[in-house]
């Protein structure tokens, strides 16, 4: 009978180790993983908070804030609420809606005394809401505007 | 099962359902605007028919209902029928109006656009160059916002307005001011 | 026309759906057969009528009449035929309709083919899934109606939105639900089971045919949901842990629990409690799919509108459900015997055990991740996401996990096995799977969880084989056959065995895709002017020339790009930028070259000036094995389920 409860107890004892286990794994790369959302006017606020954390900021593409490095996919633009700003600098390709004067959210870590310097660009686009696109005069205006910036 | 393990399970279960029925009081497309609660910009603007221009502040003393939208965007095709519904029901209210404002647009496109859908009849700014959708914040479109007779914001609406929406969002916030 | 018989048939099929949740409950309380048999017929024509309006919704998209709202929201008139029948479930309302018809049409199908076999059940699974189909109803109805008229209709409609319409995305709703709809049925036995206190292995029995089409329709499901987003989206990945993703996924994960642990159900008489848990669990989470998306309690990519109607009315129905469910369960489970105890752990059901640790946790880490910003946002103000480098932390090991489980779980004996035999068959696969760790790096796999997975792959892979050779060779000299024969009569002999088997060997494939496209891809931005050519991997690309073009509903710039390989023929690839006419979203049409070894995937970015053009280009490797070894499951699904009851009446 001994044996029979010992073996129980070591089946018992393999079950919690690996459920525990994953527990702890599950948890532990949950704290660290969590990305909050700020608005322009809150991550100003909260700039050394923030400090060199991984964060997100949504609000609108500045008109005529965009400018690129000439040769270069490196841009640099201003993410704005109305209220306060942030200059943000992402390398590579923008995605489809991203443009002047549209809703953005981008993904980064902005370091004090620094550009926002950001990982993703997030253009939103859902079924039923549609993010600020540009008309055809906007499109112009800010190709207009890049080009000046490649001189 | 033994007992911990039920009210484990239950609890769990519960905890979840409790989390629906709060989140769904969250929209998540709404954005916490920084400028509720404080004074509209205001604007004057070229309005898109009539040379009458389109001046925020000149309804100062009413409750004023701002909808952002463009020929362009999608979903005001959808809110459109609720707008014309609303500004018929609220014509005979002094306490409130309505006012458009068709950014980033070209006023034609505009103006085919309230011909095609149907024209609810209160007066739109044009704002081609977005300048007021910028100094209000504004993400997207269809967006609403409701100003208070000081020329106060009071609430950010994102997306298509909903058919009820003027009773059972505006209409506690402007019965709750009078109070 | 056709939209009044399509909302006239679904009214009739509501009231029916309300007999057929009450009559089997006359039946069995005041013992009279007329009334289950009442509830049946019920079955059957509610299905019938469901058919009928489906049809009738396609056929008013056929029509193009616009004077249906759904219709005018979803189509327009330059849509292509096929993508004007399919854009029935391009909305809200008309998949509701969509997923309500399949239910209806799996009921019908239990009621006929389990009405002889299993008669204590089915007036409970009738009356269960009349309940389900009635909460659907009412939905359809009610608040979410495709039926809906336009007094002044539009003379063209508002055009499906440009992401659905790519074939990835027409196929991926209805397998998904299929999936979904699917665990209906054995979730209606198992509540059948626990109300009748007959929680023995027979709802097992008759049910395992639906969970494994259930659960291999949600794979193909997932699976062009994954090939939608790498085609249509332009990131060059296939999965981001969107929510909806989630949503789709957990339920992936329980079923997978749940097909592995009812083998210990009926071969051993254990974790009746935990299987009832898990078909539950299974079909709830099904629900939660697709609420979470329709309900507008998370939004996401492809979410859909929002209502705060609906979506109190879908709580309630969840809650019933649910409270229901686990209620009973709760109330029930202590009459459920579990006779035999684990004896070893060197045994198939310990196997079991920990492979089900495994999934749920997987399980769990999706919820966590998925329900956290939901809560966070509830209950403070902030908004939070959780990104993929959470899930890649967690899953990584529990894939590597289930791996090593899937070289064991399969050749392990039941109750419990002898060390020196486990040496014996463990051996040589072991010192295989070490070696492939220690050599993977040398080869290019310079990466710790890659490394890991190559030995574990071969260990699998080598395990598997070996059995198959070794039962072959057996069955060769017992029954004197040639070796194709021999084969041919073992893999059809046990078809669930080797079914199972092929399942685990198109893991396999699947894993080396994962492991290639994601630890190796290789991506590059930049300007590409008229004949500029760039390099990547052992490609050379040209742009040759910029183009326009256009079909019925869009424009597009398109990139004509020479890709060269030495040793090989070149390549034309020509990724576009569309506007459709309708909606002036642009998107972009990724250019992929697909092969076995890797694929190539060039998408067009904007015109900075004259002539000039960004380009994202990757290179991934193994991406299409995923795809083929998903196909490879299918058919290792599909196989087991090719057995029927034959070998069950072998247990004790």
């Amino acid at each position: 009978m001994k044996t029979l409860a010992n073996k129980r107890l070591y089946l018992i004892l393999t079950v919690l180790v690996v459920g525990g286990s994953l527990a702890a794994l599950v948890f532990s790369s949950f704290t660290g993983a969590l990305v909050y959302f700020h608005t322009p006017t809150e991550a100003v606020a909260k700039q050394r908070e923030l400090d060199g954390k991984k964060i997100r900021v949504g609000g609108m593409v500045q008109a005529g804030s965009l400018a690129r490095e000439a040769g270069t996919l490196k841009i640099r633009f201003l993410v704005t609420d109305g209220n306060a700003q942030i200059p943000v600098r992402y390398d590579g390709m923008v995605p489809d809606l991203f443009r002047e004067g549209q809703g953005v959210v981008v993904e980064g870590t902005w370091k004090s005394g620094q550009d926002f310097s950001a990982d993703t660009i997030l253009a939103k686009h859902s079924e039923d809401y549609v993010p600020v696109e540009m008309s055809e005069q906007g499109i112009a205006k800010s190709k207009e505007s890049l080009l000046k910036s490649l001189k | 099962m033994n007992g911990l393990w039920k009210i484990v399970l239950l609890g769990v279960v519960m905890a979840i359902l409790l989390l629906f029925a709060l989140g769904l009081k969250n929209d998540p497309r709404d954005i916490p605007s920084p400028l509720v609660n404080r004074p509209a910009n205001d604007f004057t603007a070229p309005a898109l028919e009539g040379d009458q221009p389109v001046r925020l502040s000149a309804h100062r003393g009413q409750w004023v209902l701002v909808n952002f939208w463009g020929s362009w965007c999608v979903s005001c095709v959808a809110e459109h029928p609720y707008l014309m519904e609303l500004a018929k029901q609220t014509k005979k209210r002094t306490d409130f109006v309505m006012l458009g404002v068709d950014f980033r647009d070209n006023p034609d496109s505009a103006r085919a656009f309230l011909a095609r859908h149907g024209n609810p009849g209160y007066a739109h700014a044009q704002d081609p160059e977005q300048k007021i959708a910028i100094d209000w914040g504004v993400y997207g479109a269809p967006e609403s916002y409701l100003v208070d007779p000081n020329g106060t914001i009071r609430m950010k609406h994102t997306g298509p307005l909903f058919p009820g929406w003027f009773e059972q969002r505006a209409l506690p916030l402007m019965q709750g001011a009078v109070k | 026309m056709w939209i009044e018989i399509a909302h006239f048939s679904t009214l009739i099929a509501l009231m029916l759906a309300a007999l057929l949740l009450i009559a089997p409950l006359i039946g069995v309380r005041w013992q009279r057969v007329v009334w289950i048999r009442v509830a049946r017929q019920a079955a059957f024509m509610i299905c019938a009528l469901l058919t009928l309006a489906s049809a009738g919704l396609i056929a008013s998209f056929l029509n193009h009449d616009f004077s249906v709202k759904y219709v005018a929201e979803h189509a327009s008139l330059k849509l292509p035929v096929f993508y004007l029948a399919t854009a029935m479930w391009g909305g809200h309302e008309g998949s509701l309709l969509l997923w309500t018809w399949m239910l209806s049409l799996f009921v019908a199908i239990a009621a006929w083919k389990h009405w002889k076999t299993h008669p204590v059940s089915m007036p409970w699974v009738l009356s269960i899934n009349g309940g389900l189909l009635l909460g659907f109803l009412l939905l359809v109805v009610f608040l979410s109606s495709p039926f809906e008229r336009l007094l002044s209709p539009p003379a063209d409609g508002r055009d499906l939105n440009p992401l659905l319409q790519d074939p990835g995305m027409v196929f991926h709703p209805p397998f998904l639900y299929m999936g979904y709809v699917g665990f209906a049925i054995p979730y209606a036995f198992a509540m059948a089971a626990l109300i009748t206190s007959q929680g023995d292995s027979e709802w097992i029995l008759a049910t395992r045919r639906w969970t494994l089409f259930s659960w291999a329709m949600l794979t193909i499901g997932i699976v062009f949901g994954a090939y939608w987003a790498y085609y249509e989206l332009g990131w060059g990945g296939y999965w981001a842990w969107d929510p909806v993703e989630n949503a789709s996924f957990m339920p992936w994960l329980t079923g997978l629990a749940f097909l592995h642990s009812v083998m210990v159900q009926e071969r051993r008489r254990m974790f009746k409690t935990w299987n009832l848990f898990l078909i539950i669990t299974t079909f709830a989470l099904s629900l939660l799919g697709t609420f979470l998306v329709r309900s507008g309690v998370l939004s996401s990519v492809h979410a859909f509108a929002t209502d705060p109607g609906r979506g109190v009315y879908i709580l309630i129905f969840m809650s019933a459900l649910l409270l229901f469910s686990f209620g009973l369960l709760t109330a029930k489970s202590d009459q459920l015997r579990e006779t035999p105890q684990l004896e070893s752990p060197w045994s198939k059901e310990f196997s079991f055990l920990i492979n089900n640790l495994f999934l749920v946790a997987g399980a769990c880490t999706v919820l966590l991740g998925t329900l956290y910003p939901l809560a966070i946002e509830t209950l403070s103000t902030a908004k939070v996401s959780v990104g993929a480098p959470y899930y890649n932390k967690v899953f990584i090991p529990i894939m590597l996990g289930m791996l090593a489980l899937m070289g064991l779980g399969p050749l392990i004996p039941w109750q419990r096995a002898s060390l020196a035999k486990l040496r014996q068959e463990f051996l040589p696969a072991g010192i295989i799977g070490l070696l492939g760790m220690v050599v993977a790096p040398l080869i290019g796999i310079n990466h710790l969880s890659g490394a890991i997975a190559t030995g574990l792959i071969l260990f699998v892979g080598t395990t598997h084989l070996t059995d198959l050779l070794r039962n072959t060779k057996t069955r060769m000299s017992r029954e004197s056959l040639t070796a194709p024969g021999a084969f041919l009569r073992l893999v059809t002999r046990n078809k669930r065995r080797y079914g199972g088997m092929l399942v685990h060997l198109g893991t396999l494939v699947m894993v080396a895709g994962f492991v290639g496209s994601g630890l190796f891809q290789e991506e590059r931005d930049l300007f590409l002017a008229k004949g500029d050519s760039m390099r990547i991997g052992s490609w050379s690309l040209t742009l040759e020339s910029m183009e326009k073009t256009a079909r019925r509903n869009w424009q597009a710039d398109e990139a004509v790009i020479r890709a060269e390989r030495p040793g090989e023929a070149t390549l034309t690839l020509r990724p576009q930028k569309r506007v459709y006419s309708e909606n002036s979203q642009p998107t972009t049409e990724a250019a992929i070259h697909s092969s076995w070894r890797e694929d190539l995937y060039v998408v067009l970015g904007d015109g900075v000036k004259d002539g000039v053009w960004a380009f994202r280009i990757y290179r991934t490797p193994l991406v299409a094995w995923i795809w083929v070894g998903s196909g490879i499951m299918v058919v290792g699904v599909f196989w087991a389920m090719l057995q029927g009851r034959r070998l069950q009446r072998r247990a004790p």
